[in-house]
């Protein structure tokens, strides 16, 4: 059976796609912020978004965090799901799963007060919730046009706000990302290469019009398809950088980026599930 | 024409095309609001200048500061983030963002208890908060511990820091321990 899966795996988009988000969510519990981790916390800060209101309003974020045999349950209930779409796979199987990613993504942000943004080893699944291979098909393109929108607002946020006129603008960033790193004395090669970059602001705001230009290459995604790959690269390299600079990891949207890689979307017919 | 997205959608049901729309008129009436929202992102993020003042909140048990950035990034995170929005707690006399939020719009007192006990933690105390906090970032809590939330003000100069000063926010110490 596993010789089977693994041959499989090698031409399967749809087994490549949810592997790399069990991948993606077993880091999560590696981590140390699965349910079962963050058991008992009993602070949330949750914004203004009707969905985090729907699932915190019914109580089940709370309910989940308050009881430690309902956290184990939620986080086998998640690994269970993505096994059980890895192997088996339908759609209804993936449905469940991306109800339990949601709403531990949901959970986490909630407890953790902030939402940031890798989020998408969510929303990847969602194509696959759909019966007809032509449905599947259509909502990879709507999610991938939802990315290109995504990073493309970034970086032309970036070009409006002051952040590029001000020289100092990216050196002040990166000193606070590593603020706790310097009070607590943790010098290792991405505080060394923090300091270097406060104390050469020029070069800073470099990399910052460099981050810019990543981020804005998802522009061409609008108009052709022909340089997804490309677009790919680009978008995987701004986020490494910002996980060596700026102490945000990707863990959460590598796998989303790699519709880019996986799903052909210039092929007529889209023989993929 | 026919070979665009919109078209295509269009073509596969009159539905889909309709929610389609009707989720770009929204987004774009969120990004207009600048609310953002897991389904409607308003990424922003460092496209503007931040003030220069460098804070950082740090727990202390037994006058030991519980360090976090050794840790794998989502648990420093959660760490780091909890310290900080749990000050932001305290600093706003036991009120989060959301709470506020819901004393500006809901005028009606009756809605407004419902909305704040459905989507707001009950009073969390300090010393519950942490010894929860103490507890998830590995350290072995006993009862009689004393906690203490402290504000630090950092400056950095060369790669060299040195704290300019610090505020403690909370204790659970008594006078009498001084």
């Amino acid at each position: 059976m596993m010789i089977k899966f693994f041959s499989s795996l090698r031409t399967d988009s749809t087994k490549q796609l949810i592997l790399l988000v069990f991948i993606e969510f077993l880091f999560f519990l590696i981590s140390g912020v699965g349910y079962t981790s963050i058991n008992n916390a009993n602070y949330f800060n949750i914004g203004v978004d009707p969905l985090y209101w729907i699932f915190y309003g019914l109580s089940i974020p709370q309910t989940i965090i308050k009881y430690p045999i309902l956290a184990a349950a939620f986080d086998f209930a998640t690994i269970g799901f993505l096994l059980l779409s890895l192997f088996k796979f339908n759609e209804k199987w993936v449905r469940c799963t991306v109800f339990l990613l949601l709403l531990y993504y949901v959970t986490l942000t909630g407890y953790l007060g902030h939402r940031n943004y890798q989020s998408g080893f969510v929303w990847v699944l969602m194509p696959l919730m759909f019966n007809s291979e032509k449905n599947k098909m259509l909502a990879f393109e709507m999610l991938r046009y939802w990315l290109l929108f995504f990073y493309a607002s970034s970086a032309i946020f970036k070009v409006a706000g002051d952040g590029i006129i001000n020289l100092n603008h990216l050196s002040s960033i990166l000193t606070q990302q590593f603020f706790p790193y310097y009070m607590e004395q943790n010098f290792g090669m991405r505080t060394t290469i923090n300091s270097f970059l406060t104390n050469h602001q020029k070069i800073s705001q470099v990399l910052f019009f460099g981050a810019i230009i990543l981020e804005m290459s998802t522009v061409i995604g609008f108009f052709t398809k022909k340089h997804d790959k490309l677009i790919g690269i680009f978008l995987i390299i701004f986020h490494l950088f910002n996980w060596l600079l700026m102490d945000i990891a990707p863990i959460g949207q590598f796998s989303v980026l790699s519709i880019f890689f996986l799903i052909p979307f210039n092929k007529k017919k889209h023989k993929l599930f | 024409m026919t070979s665009t997205f919109l078209y295509k959608i269009l073509k596969q049901s009159k539905w889909a095309f309709a929610g389609l729309v009707l989720y770009v008129a929204v987004y774009f009436t969120c990004m207009f609001k600048k609310m953002d929202m897991a389904f409607f992102p308003y990424n922003n993020m460092y496209s503007n200048t931040r003030t220069n003042e460098l804070t950082c909140y740090y727990l202390k048990i037994n006058n030991q500061r519980i360090s976090y950035t050794h840790f794998m990034y989502w648990k420093k995170d959660f760490l780091e983030q909890s310290v900080t929005k749990y000050a932001d707690y305290l600093n706003y006399h036991q009120n989060n963002y959301l709470s506020v939020y819901i004393n500006e719009k809901v005028k009606n007192k009756n809605q407004n208890a419902v909305l704040k006990n459905a989507l707001t933690p009950s009073k969390v105390d300090f010393k519950s908060w942490a010894n929860w906090y103490a507890t998830y970032a590995g350290m072995n809590v006993q009862p009689n511990d004393d906690f203490e939330l402290v504000k630090y003000k950092l400056q950095i100069k060369n790669g060299l820091s040195s704290i300019l000063d610090s505020i403690i926010l909370c204790s659970t110490k008594t006078k009498n321990d001084d």
